[in-house]
């Protein structure tokens, strides 16, 4: 993802990212562009040394994460990463958040594709059906923990994927139809009503012409989703214990009363990271585009 | 546009699905937990009948000086990591958006990755970096003679703070971006041949412009921080004393001390005036 595509993506109109900075370009000074390079590189830093000191820690023996002054120079092990995934089963909660965090982002879309295309074409229920809608997304969780166990300790669907998916969809499925709904008002209607003379019904409308045309809305929401399921932590703390367990809570069997298993920790939160930061670059080109349009309206 | 009404049909049914699972995950408990809210209901009988309480649930709630001590701390938590946001991350959409910034796409997408770190990491992992006996920053501030970051009630609110704008200021970042790079060119153009410096610039052009992203980025950031249970829980598990317990600490403290019938007062308590003061926000953004 090279600065020059991004730039060059975005300015096949012209736009305010050229002239924002004022006077014509000959006139600028050079140390203006090292200076903005300083800030960026110090932007850069400044997001990255969390991560990248967890990520030291994990591959750092024990005796030099003790080590006061830290030290950058070590002897990498990688007995953290072996505890975590033979001993405590880390590679098991990694997988129930995968199932969990992927049937939420699939059922977000499956079921906010229609609901937005309707809302977006029809204006469905009005201003305040829309507003309820949003509304769920604003909702603090931790309203809902109390009523949530009891009725899925009563229901038995406590420390089960099903509890935790449909925990999720709250804020799942408003965010879902938010941005596809933007992102549907903006295409242009002809081509949908050109089908529907055609004989074309609605749902053909939407499975052969919306869904397609909005791809990198489609993206972008499964990614803002699926991410958002897989880092979530109060309901998996509160719903599951064992089997529905999900990464984010286990952790934590790493953080004890007397003592913390640092490097574990480390290791198992590097192990969480990761796919996330990596889908992060995949995605990175849609989400500007897709929050941009879906956003404005 | 009129619609006929076997389109009127297929627009129900399109809704159904999206309509009935949000309302069965959050209308279903909502009344749940406000019947739960007037009955004597713990940990030792919610599977029973519990009894009926009146208001005694509230009554507990308003005498418990916890309850006002966490919404106090809940505002000021919400207060500050708002405006810090908010003028870091259109400091940093600025800065990205100008012209000569170099390596535009490689910083976006490094300044974006706090965004994508789960909440309860960002919380693990700023206590590797702050944990008292073992990590460098309390070393680093030690050898300055400044105190440790969680030792202390306000340290440790500020560090509260700075940790949700380490993980959220790229977040406002992101969105004003992404509304700078929707202004038209025209505008600024008129303005800049007419003379206008960068300041005048950005305060009569393009805050007014950006004003209905700006609404949008604080009303998000404003909720998420009043949601915000992960990070705090993990880092400070309610502060020194309980200088970062905001509502979400509190009634997790509620419900994991088995109280039940308060935890489902304060949810409701807290679901209705959240509602009440959303309602002139969301009809704003609707519209």
């Amino acid at each position: 993802m090279s600065a020059t595509k991004v730039v060059a993506a975005k300015d096949s109109s012209r736009r305010v990212t050229e002239t924002v900075a004022g006077a014509p370009a000959r006139a600028r000074p050079r140390w203006q562009r090292a200076l903005l390079g300083v800030a960026g590189a110090g932007l850069a830093l400044w997001s990255l040394w969390p991560v990248a000191w967890t990520v030291l820690i994990s591959f750092k023996p024990d005796e030099y994460i003790f080590r006061t002054p830290p030290s950058v120079r070590f002897p990498a092990t990688l007995s953290h990463y072996q505890r975590v995934l033979n001993t405590v089963q880390f590679g098991h909660y990694l997988q129930t958040s995968l199932v969990v965090a992927g049937l939420t982002a699939t059922l977000a879309l499956v079921l906010g594709v229609p609901a937005a295309y309707s809302i977006a074409r029809f204006r469905t229920g009005g201003e305040g059906f829309a507003m309820w809608i949003l509304s769920a997304r604003l909702l603090p969780p931790i309203a809902f923990i109390i009523p949530f166990y009891v009725w899925f300790a009563r229901l038995g669907l406590l420390d089960t994927r099903t509890a935790l998916v449909l925990s999720y969809l709250i804020p799942a499925l408003p965010l879902s139809v938010w941005v596809l709904r933007g992102f549907i008002a903006d295409l242009p209607a002809e081509i949908e009503e050109a089908a529907l003379l055609d004989g074309c019904n609605r749902w053909q409308v939407l499975r052969r012409i919306v869904v397609p045309l909005t791809g990198p809305a489609l993206a972008a929401t499964f990614f803002l989703t699926f991410v958002a399921a897989w880092n979530e932590f109060l309901f998996a703390l509160v719903l599951s214990f064992l089997r529905a367990k999900t990464w984010t809570v286990g952790a934590l069997t790493f953080v004890g009363h007397e003592r913390v298993l640092w490097g574990e920790l480390a290791a198992a939160g590097t192990l969480g990271m990761a796919p996330t930061i990596g889908l992060l670059f995949f995605a990175q080109r849609y989400l500007v585009r897709g929050l941009s349009l879906g956003l404005w309206r | 546009m009129t619609i006929p009404a076997s389109d009127r049909y297929v627009a129900w049914l399109m809704v159904a699905g999206a309509a009935a699972a949000l309302a069965g995950v959050t209308l279903y408990p909502f009344m749940m937990a406000l019947r739960m809210s007037f009955l004597d209901i713990r940990l030792i009988n919610y599977l029973r009948n519990p009894p009926f309480a009146e208001l005694a649930n509230y009554r507990a709630l308003i005498n418990d000086p916890f309850a006002l001590r966490s919404a106090l701390v809940t505002l000021g938590f919400v207060a500050a990591t708002v405006s810090v946001q908010l003028v870091l991350g259109s400091a940093a959409a600025l800065m990205l958006n100008h012209r000569q910034m170099p390596a535009r796409g490689l910083v976006l997408a490094l300044a974006l990755l706090p965004m994508v770190i789960s909440p309860a990491v960002a919380g693990y992992m700023n206590r590797i970096l702050l944990d008292y006996l073992h990590g460098p920053v309390p070393w680093a501030l030690r050898s300055l003679g400044l105190p440790a970051p969680l030792g202390e009630p306000l340290p440790a609110f500020i560090t509260a703070v700075l940790v949700d704008t380490w993980q959220w200021a790229p977040f406002i970042m992101l969105l004003v971006f992404a509304g700078l790079r929707s202004l038209p060119a025209e505008l600024v153009e008129a303005a800049q041949l007419d003379g206008a410096s960068f300041w005048r610039l950005l305060w009569f052009i393009i805050l007014p412009v950006l004003r209905p992203v700006l609404g949008i980025a604080v009303l998000l950031r404003a909720t998420d921080a009043i949601r915000t249970f992960d990070t705090l829980y993990i880092l400070t598990g309610g502060g020194p004393g309980s200088s970062t317990a905001t509502v979400s600490i509190y009634l997790y403290q509620l419900f994991a001390s088995g109280r039940f019938g308060e935890a489902s007062a304060g949810a409701v308590l807290l679901l209705v005036v959240l509602g009440a003061a959303l309602r002139p926000a969301l009809r704003h953004v609707v519209s």
